[in-house]
C-alpha cells in the first residue's frame, strides 16, 4: 500500500516535472517580449532594455529555464509581469474562486446526474430514459461560452433573477476574508442573506459547467446503473422481497458509483478548460481569468502555473480515486494487497 | 452519516445565529464604474493603459488641468499661476493642500515627483522628457528648466500626477516602485480604499480636497474590472454599473437612446482605427502601393459602420485639436480609377499581405476587414490576423506583418509634436511601420520652440502633410465617441486627451 | 444469457423513431453545406454590403445580417468548411495516432506499455485551453493551431480505448490457442484491431466530431482560432458579442447551428453503438 502511494507520488512529481518543461518552453516560442509591456506604451528601447535585463529577460533561454526550474523546485512560480507579483500570491489568491465553482458544480454535477440516471434506469428504453438522453446529449452539444451567455441573457438580461457575473453583490461588502470561498466566509460570518448572495452568483456558472458535462456522467451512470439491474444479486435480493427503493439505494447505486467516478475524473481536463471560458464570460475572478488575461500580454508564468496546478489537481484527484475505490466499491480489492 | 448530519447542524445553527446579524450593505452612496480591465500598477509614474488612468487621475493632482471644452486653455490645479522665460519655467503653488494621509503639500514634493518620474522612464514621462532640471525656489515656488525653450511644458504637465516626496523617501531603495505599485497617497479628491484583486478597486471622498464637488456627489466609488465589452454593455443596462468604459458602439447608441439614459458625445483622439502601413517590408514598402490601397480604402463603409456617427480625416491632427491645419487639407475619398492606376504604376498586381489587429476592438476588426474586401477590388489579397496589443504591434514592428490598426493616441491636450513623436519620428513607440522622413524630424523638433501661434500652425501644417504625401497611414474614420449616461447621475463630460475615463469628481446623483 | 441480461441488452440500445432519421437529415444539410455552398447560400459570405447593416431576419436575409452587412445564413454555409472540416480533421488524425499508439502500447512489453500509458495520463491532465494558448502563440492563430492542439489532446482517448481491448483480447482463449499453433501474436492481435477499429472506434469518432466541433468554435471564441473575416461558427458568435443587445439574431443562429451539429453527431453515435450492441 505504502509502495503504491510511494511510485504513484513519484510519478506524479514527473509528470508536474514534464507539464513544466513543455509548457515552458513552448511559452518561450512566443515572438512577444513581455519587457515591452512592462515598460509600457511610449517607453524608451532604453527602459524597455533596463527592464528586460532587470527582470533576467536577456538572458539566454537555458539560463533562464535552469532558474525558473530551480525556483520551481523551492516552490516558486515566478512572478508575474501584469500584476507584478509573485505567482503562488496570485494563485493564493485566486484559487478558492476556482475551486469553489468547481466543487459546487461538481457536487450539482454528481447529483443531478445521478438522479437523471436513476430516472432513465427505471424503465429503461422508455419516454423518460429516451428524453433524457436527448436532453443531456444536447446539453454537451451546446457551446460551454453560448451556453453561458444565453443564460445572462435570460436569467440577467430578460428575467432580472440573477446576477450578470462575479462572484457578490457589487454594491454590497463582502464578509471578511476567511477561506476565500464565499460560500464558507458568508457563513463564517453568520451572514445567511451573504450566503444566499453568494449562492446566487454562483448559479449561472455553476449551471454552464454542469450542463455541459450532463451527458457523459449521465450516460455513464444509466449504463452502470441497469448492467447492475440485472445482476444476479439484485434478482436474489428482489427474492429476498427486499423493497425495490432499498436494492436501488443500498446496492445498485454503491455498485454503479466507480465507474461513474471514473469517467468524471476522465473529463476533469475538460472541465479546467471550461472554466477558463465561463469565468471569462462571467468576470469570474478565479485562475482561469488570472491565465487568460496573462496570457493576453504574454505573461508566461502564470499559464505555466496554471498547467502545472492543473495537472497537479488532476494527479490528487486519480491519486485519491485509487484509493477511494476498495471503499466505494466492495468488489474491487484494496491496491497493493 | 452522523457526521453529515453533523454539519448540516453546524451550518443550519450558523444560517439561524446569523439572522440577527446585519447584512453587509452599504448605505453610502456608491459609483460602480466598469472599466475595461484590471490595472497592472497604480503607480502614476507608470499608468500607462485607461484602466490605470481611471485610478490615478481621481487619487492624485496635476500642477495644471486643462479645459475639456477647449484643451488649449489651462486652468489652476495645484499651480495657481506659471509662466515661461525661455528655456524657464516657473510654478506657483497652491496654498492649504495636503495629501490624504496629512502631510503638507509643496515644492519639494513636485521636484520628488518629477525628478523620480524622468529616473523611471516609463508611463507618461515622454511628455515632459525635455525637462533638465527642477529647482525648488521656495516652499510654494518651483522652477523648471528644460532642455530647449518649450511652449507646451505646462500643458504637458496637466498630465503628471503629483506625489509626496515623503512617500518617495521612504521607499526609495527601488524608487518606490514595489510601494507605489498598490499604494496611493495623493491630494486629489478620491482617496485610494483597497484593491480586491480581479474584482475591483475601492476609492473613497477627500471631503477635505482643495477643489469644488457638485451636489450630491459619491462617497464611495468603486472602480469594477470588467474586460468584457458585452458584459459591460448589458450591466450598464441592467443597473448593475453606473457608467462603462468602452461599451461597443451600436450598444452604446441603442442604450443611450433607451428610457432612463441619455448620451453624452464628445470629440477624442484615441477612439480612430488608422492603418499603419510597413515602409520596410514588401509589398507595403512601396509608395505607390500604399498609396493604391489608401485610394482604394472604402471610407463610406466605415462611417455607415459608425452608424454615421464620424466623419473622414484628412491627416494626423483632428480638426477640433488646437491649432489643427485639416481644414486646409484635402479632402481623402475613394477613389477605383486612381487607386487601379497607382497599382499599375507600382507594378505589383496581385500582391498578397498581412495584416496584425489587435485584438478585442471590434472597430479595429472592422477596418481591416474594409481595407480586405477593399483591396481585394484591386486584386491584392489581405491577410488578417488578430492578436494581443503586444504580439500585433511586435509583429510589424519586426516586419512579420505588413499593417498595424491602432486608435491614435495622443495623450497632451494642446501639443501635437509629442503625438508625431509617438507615431512618425524615428524610434517612436507607435511608429510600428518604421516611418522615417528627415524633414519631418526637423520640423517637428522645432515646434514648441515656436511662441507665434500662427507660425507655429504653418509648420504643423508641413508636418501634417509629409505624412500624408508618404501614404503610410490610411485614416480609415474617425468617430465621435458616445456614451450612454443613465439619467439617474450626471456630470460626466468626454475627456479629448484620456479618452473616456471618468472625473468621479464631477459624478453626481439626481 | 439470461433474460435479464438480454433486457439490459435492449435498453442500452440507442434512439430509435424520429429522431435518428432527424440526426441523418442535419448531416446531410451539413454534407451538402460543405460540398456545395455556392449553391445554397443566396449572398457572398465575405463581401459588405454596408446598406443592409445588422438587419433582422427577413425573407432575403432568413438568419438577418451582421456588421457588414452580410447575410448571416451564408456565412453559417460557408463556414460548414471551417468549424466542420477542422472538427472531423482533428478527430480522424487523433483517431489514427491514438490507435496506433494504442495497439503498440497493448502489445508492449510491461515496462513500455506502463510507460506508455503514463504519457497519455499526461495529456489526459493537461488543460486544453492552455495548451491552445502557448500553440497558437508559438505558431500563430490560425484552423491549423487549433486542430494541431486540439488533435494533441484529443489521441490519449483512443490510446486508451485500442490498448484496453488489445490486453482484453491476449488474454482471450482463442488468442492462446493460436499463438500455442504458433501463429504470431501480432498477425491475430492485427486482425482484431481493425475489426475493432471498424467496429468501435468509429461510434467514438461520430460522437467525438460534435465534441471537437464544440471545441474548434470555443478556442475561435477566445480569439485563438479563425481569423476575420473567415466565416467560422466560433468566430461569429464572438462577433457577435458586440452586438448583443441589438442583434439577437447574429449571437442565435450560429450558436444553435453548433448545438444542432453536434447533437446530431451524438445520436447517429449512439446509433451506431446501439447496432453494435446488438
Amino acid at each position: 500500500m505504502i509502495g503504491f502511494l510511494f511510485k504513484r507520488l513519484v510519478w506524479g512529481l514527473l509528470v508536474l516535472v514534464a507539464v513544466a518543461v513543455i509548457t515552458f518552453f513552448l511559452s518561450r516560442v512566443v515572438p512577444a517580449d513581455p519587457a515591452a509591456f512592462l515598460a509600457g506604451q511610449n517607453a524608451s528601447e532604453e527602459t524597455v532594455q533596463r527592464i528586460r535585463v532587470e527582470h533576467g529577460l536577456d538572458r539566454p533561454l537555458p539560463e533562464q529555464f535552469a532558474s525558473y526550474m530551480i525556483g520551481l523546485a523551492k516552490g516558486d512560480l515566478g512572478e508575474s509581469i501584469r500584476t507584478r507579483r509573485s505567482v503562488s500570491t496570485d494563485l493564493a489568491q485566486y484559487l478558492p474562486a476556482t475551486l469553489e465553482l468547481l466543487v459546487v458544480s461538481f457536487v450539482f454535477y454528481l447529483a443531478i446526474s445521478f438522479s437523471l440516471a436513476v430516472l432513465a434506469a427505471r424503465h429503461p428504453g422508455g419516454a423518460v430514459d429516451g428524453a433524457i438522453r436527448l436532453i443531456t446529449m444536447i446539453g454537451t452539444g451546446i457551446p460551454v461560452f453560448w451556453l453561458g451567455m444565453t443564460l445572462q441573457f435570460f436569467f440577467f438580461y430578460k428575467l432580472h433573477w440573477l446576477p450578470l457575473g462575479s462572484r457578490f453583490p457589487i454594491r454590497e461588502t463582502a464578509p471578511p476574508l476567511v477561506t476565500g470561498f464565499m460560500l464558507v466566509d458568508s457563513l463564517l460570518a453568520g451572514s445567511p442573506s451573504a450566503f444566499l448572495a453568494s449562492l446566487k452568483h454562483l448559479a449561472l456558472p455553476a449551471a454552464t459547467i454542469v450542463i455541459n458535462l450532463l451527458a457523459v456522467g449521465t450516460r455513464m451512470s444509466r449504463a452502470a446503473l441497469i448492467q447492475e439491474q440485472s445482476r444476479l444479486y439484485v434478482r436474489t435480493a428482489r427474492g429476498k422481497g427486499l423493497s425495490p427503493r432499498r436494492i436501488m439505494f443500498k446496492h445498485i447505486l454503491r455498485n454503479a458509483l466507480s465507474p461513474i467516478l471514473t469517467a468524471t475524473t476522465m473529463q476533469f481536463g475538460y472541465m479546467i478548460s471550461w472554466v477558463i471560458l465561463v469565468e471569462v464570460i462571467f468576470d469570474w475572478p478565479g485562475i482561469g481569468l488570472y491565465a487568460y488575461q496573462s496570457f493576453q500580454v504574454f505573461d508566461y508564468s502564470p499559464v505555466i502555473a496554471l498547467a502545472i496546478v492543473s495537472t497537479a489537481g488532476f494527479v490528487i484527484i486519480n491519486l485519491v480515486m485509487d484509493l477511494l475505490y476498495p471503499v466505494i466499491d466492495p468488489r474491487v480489492q484494496s491496491v497493493g494487497s | 452519516m452522523t457526521f453529515r448530519i453533523g454539519i448540516l447542524g453546524v451550518a443550519l445553527g450558523l444560517l439561524m445565529g446569523g439572522v440577527s446579524f446585519a447584512a453587509f450593505a452599504d448605505d453610502a452612496p456608491t459609483f460602480v464604474y466598469a472599466d475595461a480591465g484590471e490595472p497592472s500598477t497604480i503607480d502614476p509614474a507608470k499608468a500607462n493603459v485607461n484602466w490605470e488612468f481611471t485610478v490615478t487621475r481621481n487619487i492624485y493632482d496635476r500642477l495644471v488641468d486643462f479645459d475639456l471644452d477647449d484643451p488649449s486653455k489651462l486652468l489652476p490645479a495645484l499651480a495657481t499661476e506659471w509662466k515661461q522665460d525661455g528655456k524657464d519655467w516657473t510654478f506657483k503653488l497652491r496654498d492649504g493642500v495636503t495629501f490624504h494621509d496629512g502631510t503638507a503639500f509643496d515644492a519639494n514634493d513636485v521636484k520628488a515627483t518629477l525628478d523620480r518620474l524622468l529616473k523611471i522612464g516609463q508611463g507618461q514621462s515622454y511628455l515632459v522628457d525635455d525637462i533638465a532640471s527642477v529647482t525648488v525656489v521656495d516652499p510654494k515656488t518651483v522652477k523648471i528648466e528644460t532642455k530647449a525653450p518649450t511652449v507646451f511644458l505646462a500643458s504637458n504637465l496637466s498630465r503628471i500626477e503629483m506625489l509626496s516626496d515623503e512617500d518617495i523617501a521612504k521607499h526609495k531603495d527601488d524608487l518606490g516602485q514595489a510601494w507605489f505599485n498598490e499604494n496611493a497617497n495623493g491630494t486629489g479628491p478620491y482617496e485610494f480604499v483597497s484593491w480586491t484583486r480581479g474584482t475591483q478597486i475601492e476609492l473613497k471622498r477627500n471631503d477635505k480636497w482643495w477643489g469644488k464637488f457638485p451636489d450630491k456627489p459619491f462617497d464611495r466609488v468603486l472602480d469594477r474590472f470588467v474586460t468584457d465589452g458585452a458584459n459591460r454593455a448589458r450591466g450598464l443596462e441592467g443597473g448593475e454599473f453606473d457608467l462603462a468604459n468602452f461599451v461597443p458602439l451600436d450598444e452604446a447608441l441603442r442604450i443611450g437612446t433607451s428610457s432612463g439614459f441619455h448620451l453624452v458625445e464628445g470629440n477624442n483622439l484615441w477612439a480612430w482605427p488608422a492603418i499603419y502601413l510597413n515602409m520596410d517590408l514588401a509589398p507595403t514598402n512601396n509608395k505607390d502601393f500604399r498609396e493604391a490601397l489608401v485610394k482604394a480604402f472604402d471610407y463610406n463603409a466605415m462611417v455607415q459602420s459608425f452608424q454615421g456617427k464620424a466623419e473622414v480625416g484628412r491627416g494626423p491632427v483632428p480638426s477640433w485639436f488646437p491649432g489643427s491645419p485639416e481644414k486646409e487639407e484635402v479632402e481623402i475619398k475613394t477613389d477605383l480609377d486612381a487607386a487601379k492606376a497607382a497599382l499599375a504604376k507600382s507594378g505589383l498586381a496581385n500582391a498578397k499581405m498581412k495584416c496584425s489587429v489587435p485584438a478585442g476592438f471590434p472597430e479595429f476588426r472592422f477596418a481591416a476587414t474594409v481595407l480586405q474586401s477593399s483591396a481585394q477590388q484591386l486584386g491584392v489579397t489581405v491577410e488578417i490576423e488578430e492578436q494581443p496589443f503586444v504580439e500585433a504591434i511586435t509583429a510589424i514592428k519586426s516586419d512579420k506583418s505588413n499593417c498595424f490598426v491602432l486608435g491614435n493616441a495622443n495623450l497632451s491636450p494642446s501639443d501635437a509634436t509629442k503625438f508625431f513623436a509617438a507615431h512618425y519620428l524615428k524610434g517612436g513607440f507607435y511608429n510600428s511601420g518604421k516611418f522615417f522622413d528627415q524633414t519631418l524630424q526637423d520640423l517637428v523638433a522645432k515646434l514648441p520652440t515656436i511662441s507665434d501661434a500662427t507660425e507655429r500652425g504653418k509648420l504643423l501644417k508641413q508636418a501634417a502633410d509629409i505624412v500624408v504625401d508618404s501614404h503610410y497611414i490610411i485614416w480609415t474614420a474617425r468617430p465621435k465617441t458616445v456614451v450612454p449616461e443613465p439619467d439617474r447621475i450626471g456630470g460626466y463630460r468626454i475627456d479629448p486627451a484620456e479618452y473616456i475615463n471618468a472625473r468621479f469628481w464631477e459624478m453626481h446623483s439626481k | 444469457m439470461s433474460v435479464s441480461s438480454q433486457t439490459a441488452r435492449r435498453a442500452l440500445k440507442r434512439p430509435k423513431g424520429l429522431l435518428l432519421p432527424l440526426a441523418l437529415l442535419v448531416v446531410a444539410i451539413l454534407a451538402a453545406f460543405v460540398l456545395l455552398p455556392g449553391l445554397i447560400a443566396p449572398h457572398d459570405p465575405i463581401a459588405l454590403a454596408m446598406a443592409d447593416r445588422l438587419k433582422p431576419p427577413s425573407l432575403t436575409h432568413i438568419f438577418g445580417t451582421d456588421e457588414g452587412g452580410r447575410d448571416v445564413f451564408s456565412r453559417i454555409v460557408y463556414g460548414t468548411r471551417y468549424s466542420l472540416g477542422v472538427a472531423i480533421v482533428i478527430v480522424f488524425a487523433s483517431a489514427l495516432f491514438g490507435v496506433v499508439y494504442g495497439a503498440v502500447s497493448g502489445m508492449a512489453s510491461r515496462g513500455i506499455d506502463n510507460l506508455m500509458m503514463r504519457i497519455v495520463d499526461l495529456f489526459f491532465g493537461f488543460p486544453a485551453l492552455v495548451l491552445a494558448l502557448a500553440v497558437a502563440a508559438s505558431i500563430g492563430r490560425g484552423l491549423d493551431s487549433v486542430a494541431l492542439s486540439l488533435a494533441i489532446i484529443w489521441w490519449p482517448g483512443y490510446a486508451r480505448l485500442v490498448r484496453g481491448e488489445v490486453l482484453r483480447l491476449r488474454e482471450r482463449p482463442h488468442v492462446e490457442a493460436a499463438r500455442a499453433l504458433g501463429v504470431s501474436e501480432i498477425t491475430i492481435l492485427r486482425r482484431h484491431i481493425i475489426s475493432f477499429v471498424i467496429q468501435e472506434v468509429n461510434v467514438r469518432v461520430t460522437t467525438d466530431i460534435g465534441y471537437a466541433l464544440v471545441a474548434v468554435t470555443a478556442l475561435s471564441f477566445l480569439g485563438l482560432g479563425a481569423n476575420s473575416p473567415t466565416p467560422e461558427w466560433g468566430l461569429l458568435i464572438r462577433d457577435s458579442r458586440s452586438y448583443f443587445g441589438s442583434a439577437w439574431w447574429y449571437l442565435v443562429f450560429p450558436g444553435t447551428m453548433i448545438m444542432l451539429t453536434a447533437t446530431a453527431f451524438s445520436l447517429i453515435g449512439d446509433a451506431l453503438a446501439a447496432r453494435r450492441a446488438a
